[in-house]
């Protein structure tokens, strides 16, 4: 047993959720984690250091401050980097530039790094210069326009979910080029940006497009090109069900007692479902609001349907599966108390996940690092006098 | 006031060039351009040695294809250090084309170093193996590295199991590990590119008009940037060939240019020097179509005797470690005299001005430019400027027709009572002085002046500090006298004669 990515080393420069979630999955399993804040800021958003979402994202983490735009603190970031394996940013190209840390400028010193990075638009190209949050990309990237109600308009996903994607993506792309290095000895410049991540996630309603020429709208609750594989309302709350083959659709029908149903001709294939799917949700929902959520469930699991309830975030982690998983731990954190946190979601037969840890406030270990460094107790005050961390 | 504008590197090329497609660095890295040389013509020679032996470009290929292998072998991959330290041969040359193509990141070392010196590049660059080609050098390499380094003669006689990946370097992969010349203090081993090395090596191709049809009579060391970036790279660059010499010696300089058709000279202005004094020489040196002077400056006076003699405007460009070429003369139109030219295709220069607006240190960007030095972030971040520009440390002037004026270092700027005084300016003077051989001008600390200026002069014959003081009163301004004479025997030079004056101060 052991973790995997122990002895792993990772700077993070990243701010927002994109690369800090690409960093985080490295360190939950047991990357040595350094991240990188401007001393003293108060304007980024997200600096509460002790509010949920920064104690999620950051937790395993090390923290220093380090102003990179004076010369002393440039020298303790290359300091940084002799031992590094991995380095992760999402500066926007003429920042990066400026403060003498794009790829080119740390390619040549230290040839075994993997660099890399998170965009908004990309490294090139006529956006690339453009910086973009969740949001805009949800927009840019088609995603909205598919997600809600003709009648609603577009849309928002109710998580980051660009960002997501993008940092998943990362990680992903972070452990190739750490698998390439084994055979090639050398680092690389890995990208993602959000638009990419968030284009790629648009998976089939993207390939509608592409290869149909169908340019998709919003549906729902609805599944796009399936029926019927949507919301219903019980008379007591909301659930799902899918039931698109004539299998699934056979055993529906037997399920909610509606021979009827079964023997309409205009429900009778997989393709006149989707055709007729309006009429044929409305006769599935007057049925559904006849019995509770929970009656629901547990006649269609019986009949081998696949169903399950609309949770709240609150019903989710009191649902005893989730509770079974252990999805979160308790740790004790400075300022909070003993709180719980979410584990990282993969499971190994014989690796561990990283012990969780609490996410570090400003200046927490900027002196425990520079004297790992080499710098003395003089040295950092007068560093931290001048602003330099 | 501000300083003049250096001229625009477009006029390094010929009137009709299209210089909007010019792109140093198209060809991405050193190996790749070179390979797409070699199976142009396989046949034409690289390289030869003074006895008549040659290597033609397709044996090149072949024999580093195989030298790469046995590296390979070793265990050495791309980014792993290799120290070289040998003299001239084609074996070493193709150990050297062998470590490119591999991706080795090369560690030239002087084969002259001693123990110290050694143990110093040996261990900032912790190379895995060392190519060299003399028996003391070998002890004080494994001294240095603890035993934990392959040693091999430049035949790498290394038995090959491996079919290695080649040419894969691109313009951001280290190849070059190059340590200053040491004239200020602790050497720094500057990071060079494939990138900044085919920057450079494609750069003066342009400007300088090397094509196949050169031979390059090259007499300068491989374990430096201008025998090995400059010589080297831009020979095989430009599919031309160069006579390995080993050493500098007028004879076999001339013999060589005469028997095996030399068409270029690449010289230090100590080589010149010597050259000024060998009339005998005449024949082989006019038959030339280019003489280049780097690496130090070219005194006016010897500019003017070697075209006097030879009939050779030679062409002075200036380079540094850190950024291989910046500045040259032009091949076509004047080539000035005391002056560097202006900046080469690709490469950015700007002055920082002092406040006299006159001159200032040369600030200087492009795909040549180095991006640190290695292990050594402090020194790393202080050679940049704010806004990303290399501060190269070197102060200069641009005359009105833009050429570019190399007046001192800013490191060795003497400030004496608010004033700024340039070493090299009081040098030149007292050089015209009879009874001096040689001699370096410095400040030493002084309470009254902050700094007093001093000469360290080796004499000629028997002259007082006082004839000195004197001499330079009737050239020099007050502030710019020297006012402490020391003597001694000779100046401490290193490999390329420059003067190294840490050494003198301490």
């Amino acid at each position: 047993m052991g973790t995997i990515l122990e002895g792993t080393r990772v700077i993070d420069l990243s701010v927002a959720r994109a690369g800090p979630h690409a960093v985080r999955q490295l360190a939950e399993f047991g990357a040595t984690v350094t991240r990188i804040e401007i001393p003293n800021d108060t304007s980024a958003v997200g600096q509460d250091h002790h509010g949920s979402d920064y104690i999620n994202l950051h937790g395993n983490k090390r923290l220093i401050t380090i102003d990179l735009k004076q010369p002393e603190g440039h020298e303790i970031f290359l300091h940084l980097l002799k031992g590094a394996d991995i380095l992760v940013e999402n500066f926007r190209p003429p920042v990066k530039a400026e403060l003498g840390i794009a790829f080119p400028d740390l390619a040549p010193l230290f040839p075994r790094l993997i660099y890399a990075s998170i965009s908004g638009f990309g490294q090139t190209g006529p956006l690339a210069e453009r910086g973009a949050v969740d949001q805009i990309i949800q927009g840019s990237a088609g995603l909205m326009s598919i997600t809600g109600t003709t009648d609603q308009g577009p849309t928002r996903a109710g998580i980051a979910l660009a960002d997501m994607a993008a940092g998943s993506l990362l990680t992903n792309g972070i452990l190739l080029a750490l698998l390439d290095r084994q055979e090639s000895g050398l680092g690389q410049w890995v990208q993602i940006s959000l638009l990419e991540a968030t284009i790629s996630f648009l998976d089939f309603q993207a390939a509608r497009w592409v290869i149909d020429g169908d340019d998709p709208g919003p549906v729902g609750n609805d599944h796009p090109t399936l029926t019927p594989m949507g919301t219903f309302s019980a008379s007591d709350g909301y659930l799902n069900v899918a039931a698109p083959s004539d299998r699934l659709w056979t055993r529906l029908c037997r399920a909610l007692d509606s021979p009827e149903l079964a023997a309409d001709g205009a429900f009778s294939t997989v393709l006149l479902r989707h055709e007729n799917k309006e009429e044929l949700k409305k006769r599935l929902q007057d049925r559904f609001s006849m019995r509770t959520r929970a009656e629901w469930v547990g006649l269609l699991e019986e009949a081998g349907v696949p169903c399950g309830p609309v949770n709240s975030v609150s019903e989710v982690f009191a649902d005893p599966q989730v509770v079974h998983l252990e999805m979160t731990s308790r740790i004790d954190h400075p300022t909070r108390g003993e709180i719980s946190v979410l584990r990282n979601p993969l499971t190994f037969s014989r690796s561990e996940r990283a012990t969780k840890t609490a996410a570090p406030v400003p200046s927490q270990n900027t002196n425990e690092i520079l004297e790992e460094l080499g710098y003395s107790g003089e040295h950092i005050s007068d560093l931290r006098e001048r602003g330099v961390i | 006031m501000t300083p003049n504008e250096p001229r625009s590197w477009k006029a390094h090329l010929p009137p009709g060039f299209d210089v909007e497609a010019i792109d140093v660095l198209a060809q991405e890295s050193l190996p790749k351009a070179w390979t797409k040389r070699w199976a142009l013509e396989a046949r034409a020679i690289v390289a030869l040695m003074p006895d008549g032996s040659r290597l033609s470009a397709g044996e090149l290929e072949d024999r580093s294809r195989q030298v790469a292998g046995r590296l390979a072998s070793a265990g050495m991959g791309p980014g792993d250090r290799i120290l070289i330290s040998a003299s001239a041969s084609l074996d070493l040359l193709v150990v050297y084309v062998a470590a490119h193509r591999l991706g080795l990141i090369i560690v030239p070392m002087n084969t002259s170093y001693g123990p110290t010196e050694v143990r110093a590049i040996v261990t900032n660059t912790t190379p895995s193996m060392a190519v060299v080609d003399d028996r003391d050098s070998v002890r004080s390499i494994d001294d240095a590295a603890d035993g934990h380094i392959w040693i091999v003669g430049s035949d790498v006689s290394i038995p090959t199991s491996e079919d290695p990946i080649l040419d894969k370097s691109d313009r951001t992969t280290p190849a070059l590990i190059c340590h200053t010349s040491g004239t200020t203090g602790v050497p720094k081993g500057a990071v060079l590119t494939s990138g900044n090395l085919l920057a450079s090596a494609e750069a003066v191709r342009l400007a300088w008009r090397w094509t196949p049809d050169d031979r390059l009579a090259l007499a300068l060391p491989l374990f430096h940037l201008h025998g090995l970036g400059v010589g080297i790279n831009g020979t095989l660059l430009s599919g031309a060939s160069a006579i390995l010499l080993g050493q500098f010696e007028p004879k076999s300089l001339g013999e060589a240019i005469a028997d095996q058709s030399a068409t270029m000279f690449f010289g230090v202005p100590t080589m010149y020097h010597r050259l000024a004094f060998s009339p005998s020489l005449s024949q082989s040196l006019r038959s030339l179509r280019l003489c280049v002077s780097g690496s130090a400056p070219l005194p006016s006076e010897l500019h003017g005797r070697i075209k006097e003699a030879f009939g050779q405007a030679v062409l002075e460009r200036y380079g540094m470690t850190e950024t291989v070429m910046n500045l040259s003369n032009p091949y076509d139109g004047e080539r000035r005299a005391g002056t560097v030219g202006f900046p080469l295709p690709g490469v950015e220069m700007r002055l920082e001005s002092n406040n006299n607006g006159v001159d200032g240190e040369i600030q200087l960007r492009g795909p040549n430019v180095f991006r640190g030095y290695w292990n050594q972030p402090g020194a790393t971040s202080e050679s940049f400027t704010s806004d990303g520009w290399f501060a190269s440390g070197d102060l200069a002037a641009v005359d009105d027709d833009g050429y570019v004026q190399i007046v001192g270092r800013s490191k060795e700027l003497i400030i004496s009572g608010g004033y700024n005084v340039y070493p090299k300016e009081i040098e030149d003077i007292l050089r015209a002085h009879g009874g001096i051989e040689d001699v370096a001008v410095l400040g030493v600390p002084s309470e009254e002046w902050g700094e007093t200026v001093t000469a360290v002069v080796v004499a000629n014959g028997s002259i007082t500090a006082d004839s000195i003081i004197e001499f330079a009163a009737q050239h020099l301004a007050p502030y710019k006298r020297p006012r402490i004479v020391r003597f001694v025997e000779t100046l401490p030079r290193n490999a390329l004669g420059k003067v190294q004056k840490d050494l003198l101060t301490a």
